[in-house]
């Protein structure tokens, strides 16, 4: 239970990364003597008012969704070898460490529109910064990641009372995967 | 743990603190740097891990996360260390210092490069703009690869662990099986390994002795001839079978025994077959390589 648990928030950590990176992580409206706005998705810029650019001088983005699709793409991967019985251990090692990498990731962008916003609180202000559904469903997305990640781990087995001498001993054999045969 | 393992871990542990000194000097250093000699204007710009300085600067500080990053690497290498309570929670700490760097140092360097590349756009006709992606950013890669090597070297995986000792209790009993027609020739060569000491024993010897060599003889159905029998694999030269070796006549190597079975690939084939049942004559002198093949792992 617990460690589908873990896989459904491993894969729904992924999706959400990937919707995250292609929807708007800010905006930014510049108070010119013309209108201009835009908003910055994790692999391009759009222009929502204002002159279209002719140029590709608003193409060249951060292109941040490449890390976090990876991140993405190694979670789902995470995800599927968790029952594997050779990479299971594997799996449980990128389960823990590609939502940290997730998370480091947000974070820069994250500084980059703390950076930005800080124009906000201008007295004249020439460009506002709004963040957009893209920021925050990828903090959501690391925290479903994380989460999931924590789920798939093994806890160690709880130290076991010590056995009545009289009773029966029942020992307790290894999950499944562990009793496979090795033909 | 074994020695090998603990070396990993001490090994892992040092990449662990030279990752975590790499990435404080890629957050101390300059990661890009642009000098700009446009018509009427020659400004410099720096950016660091902290923000930027010069003109046009308005990067923003990628120093928290990076040094999060480092101190979780400088953390988990000084708890994995030791073998102690904390290293399992060291083993931990190293992971997320590792994934936290690359993220944050990915990042960071897409946007680094993404701000050299909007500066070309910006270069007017005759201006002049070089650029330099410096040497806080490479450390900033090394920090990483670095630090994940460590990362990885100090992990425990018990799961490979099992399947070794799986093997290796496969490998034993797969020897055993190899083994067990040998292990009787093995006991009546022994003595004739060293013929000196043999002798002078010989008197003081009981009697139990020699009916044991007896029945070990008979269980092997060794010919009745006191002479010690020396085996001796054709190592180097199997051509020169048909020799005889000090002037005895050459060994007659049949058709391999039936029940020895082949799909082990032990002994090689090299070998050949061994042993006295396919030899007719007493006397026989056919010697074996010192070393015991199945022994050899």
């Amino acid at each position: 239970m617990r460690q589908r648990l873990g896989v459904f928030s491993l894969l729904a950590g992924a999706v959400l990364v990937l919707v995250g990176s292609l929807l708007p992580l800010y905006r930014q409206a510049y108070r010119l003597a013309e209108q201009l706005e835009f908003e910055v998705t994790a692999w391009n810029v759009r222009t929502i008012t204002g002159p279209q650019p002719d140029s590709d001088e608003f193409r060249s983005s951060v292109q941040y969704g490449v890390p976090l699709a990876a991140a993405a793409a190694v979670l789902v991967l995470a995800a599927l070898f968790l029952g594997h019985r050779r990479l299971g251990a594997a799996a449980r090692f990128l389960a823990a460490g590609v939502p940290l990498m997730l998370v480091g990731a947000v974070w820069v962008v994250l500084q980059v529109y703390l950076r930005l916003a800080e124009g906000n609180r201008r007295v004249d202000p020439i460009t506002l910064t709004s963040p957009g559904l893209g920021l925050w469903i990828l903090g959501l997305a690391c925290l479903v990641a994380l989460a999931g990640g924590v789920l798939v781990q093994r806890v160690p087995d709880r130290a076991e009372p010590e056995p009545d001498p009289e009773a029966a001993v029942v020992h307790r054999l290894p999950d499944a995967e562990d009793r496979e045969q090795v033909s | 743990m074994n020695p090998a393992g603990m070396n990993r871990r001490l090994i892992g542990a040092v990449a662990l603190a030279l990752g975590a000194v790499a990435t404080i000097g890629g957050v101390l250093l300059p990661l890009y740097r642009e000098t700009r000699t446009f018509p009427g204007q020659n400004s410099s710009l720096v950016v660091t891990a902290f923000g930027s300085t010069g003109a046009g600067a308005s990067s923003p500080g990628f120093g928290v996360p990076l040094v999060l990053a480092a101190l979780l690497l400088l953390v988990a290498a000084a708890l994995v260390f030791r073998e102690t309570p904390s290293t399992p929670l060291g083993r931990m700490t190293a992971i997320a210092g590792a994934a936290v760097l690359l993220g944050v140092a990915w990042s960071v360097y897409l946007f680094v490069t993404n701000q050299a590349a909007v500066a070309v756009v910006s270069v007017p006709p005759g201006g002049q703009l070089v650029q330099t992606l410096d040497v806080g950013l490479v450390l900033l890669g090394v920090g990483w690869v670095v630090g994940t090597l460590g990362a990885v070297l100090v992990q425990d995986l018990p799961e490979a662990d099992t399947a070794q000792a799986e093997l290796r209790e496969r490998a034993e009993r797969v020897r055993e099986r190899v083994r067990a027609p040998e292990e009787s020739r093995e006991t009546v060569r022994t003595p004739a390994r060293d013929p000196e000491p043999e002798r002078e024993r010989e008197p003081a010897r009981s009697a139990s002795g020699r009916r044991r060599r007896h029945a070990l003889r008979e269980r092997d159905e060794e010919p009745e001839n006191d002479e010690a029998v020396i085996y001796k694999l054709p190592d180097v030269s199997v051509d020169d079978v048909d020799t005889p070796p000090l002037g005895f006549p050459p060994a007659e190597f049949g058709p391999s025994e039936p029940e020895e079975p082949e799909s082990y690939g032990f002994p090689p084939e090299e070998f050949g077959p061994q042993g006295p049942e396919d030899e007719p004559e007493p006397t026989t002198r056919v010697t074996l390589d010192p070393v015991d093949p199945p022994r050899r792992s």
